[in-house]
């Protein structure tokens, strides 16, 4: 039971990570996608596109953080309190890393054809961003609360 | 077919203002046929199909209307996907409910169950109300009363930028910004090709092009007559 347990923790200990790469591969492959296209009917500022098609790979760095932090902490008495902050904090990062794509690309379609919209059209990946954040932070004051526990 | 997004393709096509409101192409046929080399070969051959039938004003002197209507049953069975679907819609149920009103207007007795007219869920509804002034369609179709109003005094261009407002109109309700699959090269595709039979409307400035550039080469080729 106690290694069920543990296998459990440990799956908790990955999942920011792995969840958040799968997200961060979809968004920056479908934001990367609407750049390469900009790029066949814009004469310069291709740079921006690339950027903007990145920042869904923030998802991956919080998950990295997260999955470093929890695989410190992991104990039997920590495992089980760990699959339930560390499993929703990957599905969090995964979705918002997965809709900051969608955002994203329609940003660079949307920019490319009026430049002076350019920082406002990012607002919404932003936002998005925002979200990624309120899991990562959280899913680190809860470990507190667990190791504490 | 038709649910592989399109990312690249979407983001490397110009914007099209109105049809009406520009003087010429933001991309030409051959650049754009370019650009559609991106689509799955599927839904390649059905965007070709696709434009191919709603051009139907190119076929319209040399087809009966039985063939538009066989064509009409080939490309319902062809295009399945409801997203899709609706987009067809419109501008079908538009073209019945014109043919109908020029009928009427050409004097035309009202038609009867067996004869092939028109398609779409509408054409029984309007032979029931073939008297009725806007078939009893005006509710769902508010454009009719102008369009009627087109017909009779016989204003063509009038009409022609009517009808196709209204479909620009469907298409951007249909196909959200932010859509970047198949249905988004599809209207994308129908508006360029509006925009097209709109520009290519103005005969007096396609007639001064041409003689511009006749003169243009012939100016170049002072000897060339010689």
């Amino acid at each position: 039971m106690e290694n069920m347990i543990l296998a459990l923790g440990w799956l908790g200990v990955f999942s920011p990570l792995a969840l958040g790469a799968v997200g961060s591969m979809i968004g920056c492959s479908r934001a990367g996608q609407a750049a390469i296209g900009a790029m066949l009917e814009i004469e310069s500022g291709y740079g921006r596109f690339i950027g903007v098609s990145a920042m869904p790979s923030s998802q991956v760095i919080y998950g990295v953080v997260v999955t470093l932090t929890f695989g410190g902490a992991i104990s039997p008495t920590t495992a089980a309190g760990i699959f339930g902050i560390g499993v929703p904090a990957g599905i969090a990062l995964m979705v918002s890393a997965v809709y900051q794509g969608y955002a994203c690309a329609s940003s660079i379609s949307v920019a490319k054809n009026k430049p002076e919209v350019f920082g406002v059209s990012l607002a919404p990946a932003a936002v998005v961003e925002g979200f990624a954040v309120f899991a990562f932070v959280f899913a680190l004051v809860l470990l507190g609360t667990v190791t504490k526990g | 077919m038709g649910h592989q997004p399109y990312y690249t393709l979407l983001a490397s096509l110009p914007p099209l203002p109105r049809f009406d409101r520009i003087k010429r192409l933001p991309i030409s046929r051959e650049r754009l046929q370019q650009r559609l080399r991106m689509l799955d070969p599927n839904d390649a051959r059905m965007l070709e199909r696709a434009a191919a039938f709603l051009t139907w004003e190119k076929d319209a002197q040399s087809l009966t209307d039985r063939e538009m209507v066989n064509r009409f049953n080939k490309m319902a069975v062809l295009v399945s996907n409801p997203a899709l679907q609706a987009l067809f819609d419109f501008p079908l149920n538009q073209r019945t409910v014109m043919v109908a009103l020029r009928r009427r207007h050409l004097g035309f007795d009202p038609p009867t169950g067996k004869e092939l007219w028109g398609v779409g869920p509408y054409v029984r509804h309007i032979e029931r109300n073939w008297e009725a002034p806007h078939f009893k369609l005006a509710a769902v179709y508010p454009w009719l009363d102008e369009a009627k109003g087109y017909l009779e005094d016989e204003d063509v261009l009038n009409l022609d930028r009517l009808l196709k407002n209204m479909l620009w109109d469907h298409l951007d309700r249909s196909v959200p910004s932010f859509d970047f699959g198949f249905r988004a090269v599809m209207s994308y595709r129908m508006k360029w090709d509006m925009v097209d039979q709109w520009l290519s409307h103005d005969v007096q400035k396609a007639g001064d092009r041409f003689n511009a550039l006749v003169k243009e080469m012939i100016d170049g080729q002072p000897n060339l007559f010689h």
